[in-house]
């Protein structure tokens, strides 16, 4: 699945943790959470170019690798989830399926 | 069994502590990520969709219990308590941080493990029959070979930097169970009329984006000349290989721009020029020597027929379908070859949890002289169990979810992480065959059926080989949504064919359905029971199926 966001609507930005590896969302206090639902979101072209760009800083500080925009999309909560599959399941930390030796239920809920 | 030899446990050393250094290095910033990337693949870490993956090299698929619990180990402390099993007869984990990868490095040495040549554009890990040293119908023990071309492909200075990766497969029978046909060089070890031993050799194989099946470019080549040969391959493909277009870069597509015929010339006449130097006919003491390695271990004189096996099969029928399905003949008399099925119905296939890894090194040890191995279809293998002690290692196989009884049947399925893991996936393989194994899940019914073999991926990587599935989905993204792609009519073994493309996609909620569809068809059609799926559709072609899947289209 692509990964560029592209067009209008609101946009985070993403990167990989370079310790760890695990997906992280840059935050409006300049931090990186593993936690989308912290993530800064820009609502405009302008305001997603200057997240990305301070995105890059981190990188080039190597604090985390791999940063781009991510598209979002009101959820039927009303809160903010990414558009594509990809991302979503980035966010969600894990894969769809229940893993080896884990309980089910923590994908019914 | 492979093990390293005097070079390979100082190199592997002083490699972990090299890269002990670089990713020191690569954390403090002292090197740029583009710096770091090509030093991080070539230990077998890559940047996947949730995290760093480690891929870990797994020679000819062969492992012991001490590796085989030291990856448990691996996967309890320092990953999420299970790893994948690839096609590549590989072991991947999923969730590793890169400050710990070192200590990973130097744990797998302890135990005669590496992650080098699972990435880049060398000569990978290569690759053998599972059954190898075991089965009935091989000729000789493949993984000598294998290990022949471990030894000689190992960070080979000429063959570090291809144009592309490259991939070998060896087999010693005329059955292939190592798909060696859709690698860049197919070995199958057979004996000339005169009873010596040497080579089938295909070329220019290959899956992914342009699936090409194999050419084969010599019916006999002598055992001592096997490095020269594969040597004089290599530099024809080093020397015209595409590097402009990561695409084309593949032998199979060289073989395929350029002709099989002028390549097969240019191979021989590198060769003549490699070998009238003389410096790398194989010796026959070194073969020995090497051969030495996979000596048989001491079996016991037994009768063919066991009674104690024969009596388990009268008394369970979940024993009697484990050994119909899950149990191949051994070459020697009273010993079976079990298949452990990491295919439980809705499970992720190739996955174990470090407590299964444990339990099979345990029945490895006390069974199967201490052997396990890695199948491409993302199973594991106890090679060498007496016939009299199988009823004990499938009740303790059944406590652990590793009986099921579906080894080549239709819920065996072959599927790469797909997006639930993979960072380059289009769409989601592994829930796909968990449904398509919920849906066939009941064991008669897949008896009835009969050798089916469904393989699935994520993307036209083709990691999950689905060109070769008799059944092959393919996901891909239409617009943003999850579509699968199917195939029908291919084959990864000695009749090796590349599925065809039956007609348009399907929803994530149609493709289990079309499946069955398809199954249906096939039931409805065959000869009878003895005419496979594989075989009905050579016989049918695609037309009764097409015609099934979009009669309402």
């Amino acid at each position: 699945m692509k990964k560029d966001a592209k067009g209008a609507g609101p946009k985070v930005v993403t990167a990989n943790a370079l310790d760890s590896g695990l997906v992280v969302f840059r935050t409006a206090d300049g931090r990186w959470s593993t936690d989308i639902a912290e993530a800064e979101v820009a609502e405009t072209k302008e305001a997603a170019d200057a997240l990305l760009v301070m995105g890059e800083a981190d990188a080039a500080r190597n604090l985390v690798v791999d940063v781009y925009l991510v598209a979002m999309t009101e959820g039927d909560d009303g809160r903010l989830v990414p558009v594509p599959l990809r991302e979503a399941i980035r966010a969600a930390r894990r894969p769809t399926i229940v893993m080896p030796g884990e309980d089910p239920s923590v994908i019914a809920a | 069994m492979y093990r390293y030899d005097e070079f390979d446990r100082q190199f592997v050393a002083e490699r972990v502590e090299e890269f002990r250094d670089q990713v020191a290095r690569r954390l403090s910033g002292e090197l740029t990520e583009d710096e770091f990337k090509p030093l991080r693949l070539m230990n077998g870490v890559y940047l996947q969709l949730h995290a760093y993956m480690l891929r870990i090299a797994i020679p000819y698929g062969t492992l012991n219990s001490r590796k085989l619990r030291r990856l448990a180990h691996i996967a309890r402390r320092y990953d999420r308590g299970f790893g994948h099993f690839t096609t590549r007869q590989n072991l991947q984990f999923n969730w590793i941080k890169l400050e710990e990868v070192p200590e990973i490095l130097n744990e797998l040495a302890e135990v005669e493990m590496h992650a080098i040549q699972t990435s880049g554009n060398c000569i990978r890990n290569v690759s053998a029959d599972h059954f190898a040293g075991a089965a009935a119908d091989e000729i000789a023990d493949p993984r000598v070979y294998a290990e022949i071309l471990r030894q000689w492909s190992s960070l080979h200075p000429e063959f570090t930097f291809l144009p592309r990766k490259f991939k070998i497969a060896v087999v010693a029978a005329e059955a292939d169970r190592a798909a060696i046909q859709v690698h860049d060089i197919g070995l199958q070890v057979k004996r000339n009329e005169a009873g010596e031993t040497g080579f089938a050799v295909w070329v220019g194989g290959g899956l992914g984006r342009t699936p090409m099946i194999g050419r084969k470019v010599r019916d006999f080549l002598p055992e001592a000349e096997l490095l020269s040969y594969c040597e004089a391959i290599l530099r024809v493909y080093n020397m015209h290989g595409r590097r402009d277009n990561k695409y084309k870069a593949r032998l199979k597509i060289l073989v395929h721009e350029t002709g099989v015929d002028e390549i097969a010339r240019e191979i021989e006449a590198e060769y003549e020029d490699i070998r009238a130097r003389g410096a790398l006919t194989m010796p026959q003491d070194e073969i020995a020597r090497i051969r030495a390695y996979f000596a048989p271990p001491a079996f016991a004189e037994l009768p063919a027929r066991s009674s104690a096996f024969e009596a388990a099969k009268a008394d369970s029928r979940s024993f009697a379908h484990f050994v119909e399905r899950n149990v191949a003949p051994h070459r020697v008399p009273g010993y079976g070859i079990v298949t452990i099925s990491l295919k439980a119905i809705g499970a992720p296939p190739g996955d174990a949890t470090a407590e299964q890894m444990e339990l099979i090194a345990d029945l490895a040890e006390r069974y199967s002289f201490d052997e396990v191995r890695v199948s491409h279809e993302q199973n594991l293998v106890l090679p060498h169990v007496r016939l009299d002690d199988i009823p004990a290692v499938h009740a303790a196989l059944a406590e652990a979810d590793l009986a099921t009884p579906n080894a080549g049947l239709v819920t065996d399925i072959i599927a790469c992480p797909g997006l639930d893991y993979c960072s380059l996936a289009n769409a989601r393989s592994i829930p796909v065959a968990q449904r398509i194994a919920e849906r066939f899940a009941d064991i008669e019914r897949q008896k009835e059926i009969g050798e089916l073999k469904i393989k699935i991926s994520g993307c036209i990587n083709a990691c999950g080989h689905h060109h070769v599935g008799h059944i092959g989905i393919l996901g891909v993204d239409r617009k943003g949504e999850e579509f699968y792609q199917i195939t029908l009519g291919g084959s990864g073994d000695e009749t090796c064919s590349i599925g065809e493309i039956v007609g348009k996609g399907f929803s994530s909620e149609e493709v289990v359905g079309a499946v069955e569809t398809i199954v249906e068809t096939y039931l409805r059609l065959r000869e009878g029971p003895q005419e496979t799926f594989l075989a009905a559709f050579r016989r049918l072609g695609e037309a009764p199926f097409r015609e099934a899947l979009y009669a309402d289209a």
